[in-house]
């Protein structure tokens, strides 16, 4: 493929993974501004509520007590994906959105640690009396990039290509 | 383990000491080692407690309490599964404490049902009656429903209404009082109206019936504070103490049944299926008796 076609495709990553990052971003600001901390507010009665809570930990509060191997392990990820991105020499649509979703997501959730020390979250869900460990925006977005991930990558080994 | 004060301005090393059955000398060398931390935070053996202080005692201390599942007959008067309201009979102590280990509603409930686990020693339990008081008791079975039901009571978002037979006549229809309450340094099992150290204290009753008879009145009284023995001070401080009352009361005689005090009515919107709920139950049997022996008097 060409040069800068293949650039230009990068550049639609970045782009994508920017703007994730900016909703990320402005629905953690709305949400710790309308909620005080620790404030639960039901959407949907007995199953949706918004709860303003800082998570040090990471995906199910794993490592608790290790925020800045979490902050690592995060900025790794993004160094390493950023690498990926740049050698690779061609994209399909399906890498530019599963890359774009984990690279956004991640980072939205990197700047939290940076700056707060903690993720912000505030999505809960309850079923019956399970109460769904409460997450946000980003961790959407990085969960449906590796399902589509793992979806391109089964699909592949069926038609018997190897990605990259 | 970790729990969450209920008493207020006593010093925590004299605070843990009666509550754990531990010696203060081993607290304060715990506090010393800084493996006690109230809402997060280092403090000194002279700290003072404040109610809903969380409490984290970081070691492995050979006296972590466990509270038996005892068998006991309760009344469930509404279950969920977020929480449960029960309607506790009158001489029941409601969470375990030293000295009393057995026989609370705590142990009765844990039999049944699995609580919010906030407070190793007092789990589900949000709000308190005494032990004589009977009536209705909000309990959390988990622990987000606890802290939100905690909040609700904070900002008074639980009402509960509650029936009390005072000793002498009321003349009015209807009253407020508001005088702070706080611990009596007399003597530390008593409450009592005081500008030191107490906290305000808001009771509004309403006259429901008088008895010339016997000198008695029937109140309904409705709490915008939720102190210790809150109503049974107030009434006693306006001159109006609860028939029966052991620590309160006008006589010096008392039967084993305790004040005239029956938690009766409560609503509240579900904290989680936002759902309003009220609950109404009738008097105990020994509080309707004598209701209706005095009242066949007249």
């Amino acid at each position: 493929m060409y040069e800068w076609m293949v650039s230009r495709l990068k550049k639609k990553i970045l782009a994508i993974s920017t703007s994730i990052l900016i909703l990320d971003q402005i629905l953690k600001f709305l949400v710790t501004s309308v909620l005080h901390y620790k404030e639960t507010v039901f959407i949907i009665p007995n199953f949706f509520y918004l709860d303003y809570i800082k998570n040090q930990g990471g995906a199910f509060s794993i490592f608790k007590n290790h925020p800045l191997l979490l902050l690592i392990v995060g900025m790794i990820s993004i160094v390493f994906l950023g690498y990926y991105i740049d050698k690779k020499k061609n994209f399909h649509l399906i890498e530019i959105i599963y890359l774009s979703l984990i690279m956004g997501g991640i980072l939205g959730n990197l700047i939290d640690r940076l700056l707060y020390n903690g993720v912000i979250d505030y999505l809960g869900f309850i079923f019956g009396n399970y109460y769904f460990p409460i997450f946000n925006f980003a961790d959407i977005s990085i969960v449906s990039g590796v399902i589509l991930l793992f979806i391109d990558s089964i699909r592949r080994d069926k038609n018997g290509v190897r990605s990259m | 383990m970790e729990l969450e004060a209920c008493e207020d301005n006593i010093r925590i090393d004299q605070y843990l000491a009666s509550n754990l059955k531990i010696s203060r000398s081993k607290i304060q060398k715990l506090i010393k080692q800084n493996k006690i931390l109230v809402n997060g935070k280092n403090i000194n053996s002279s700290y003072l407690v404040k109610e809903k202080d969380s409490i984290l005692i970081d070691d492995d201390l050979d006296f972590e309490v466990s509270v038996d599942k005892e068998n006991i007959p309760i009344d469930v008067v509404y279950e969920d599964d977020y929480l449960l309201i029960i309607n506790k009979k009158s001489g029941m102590v409601v969470h375990p404490a030293p000295g009393n280990y057995h026989g609370t509603l705590v142990n009765a409930l844990l039999y049944r049902f699995s609580l919010s686990n906030l407070d190793t020693v007092r789990p589900g339990i949000v709000h308190r009656i005494d032990k004589d008081t009977s009536g209705l008791l909000v309990v959390a079975k988990d622990d987000k429903t606890h802290e939100l039901l905690s909040d609700m009571i904070k900002e008074k978002k639980i009402e509960r209404i509650y029936y009390a037979l005072v000793d002498g006549i009321i003349p009015h229809e209807t009253g407020t009082i508001d005088a702070p309450i706080g611990r009596d340094p007399n003597n530390r099992e008593k409450m009592k109206v005081t500008d030191i150290n107490s906290k305000n204290a808001i009771t509004h009753f309403k006259v429901l019936k008088r008895f010339p008879n016997v000198n008695q009145t029937l109140i309904e009284c409705k709490l915008e504070t939720g102190r210790t023995h809150q109503i049974r001070v107030h009434m006693a401080y306006i001159g109006y103490p609860i028939y029966n009352d052991p620590v309160y009361g006008k006589r010096k005689e008392t039967t084993e049944f305790g004040q005239f005090l029956h938690s009766k009515k409560i609503t509240f919107i579900h904290p989680i299926t936002l759902e309003r709920i009220e609950k109404e139950v009738g008097l105990p049997k020994e509080f309707q008796d004598y209701l209706e022996k005095i009242n066949i008097q007249e």
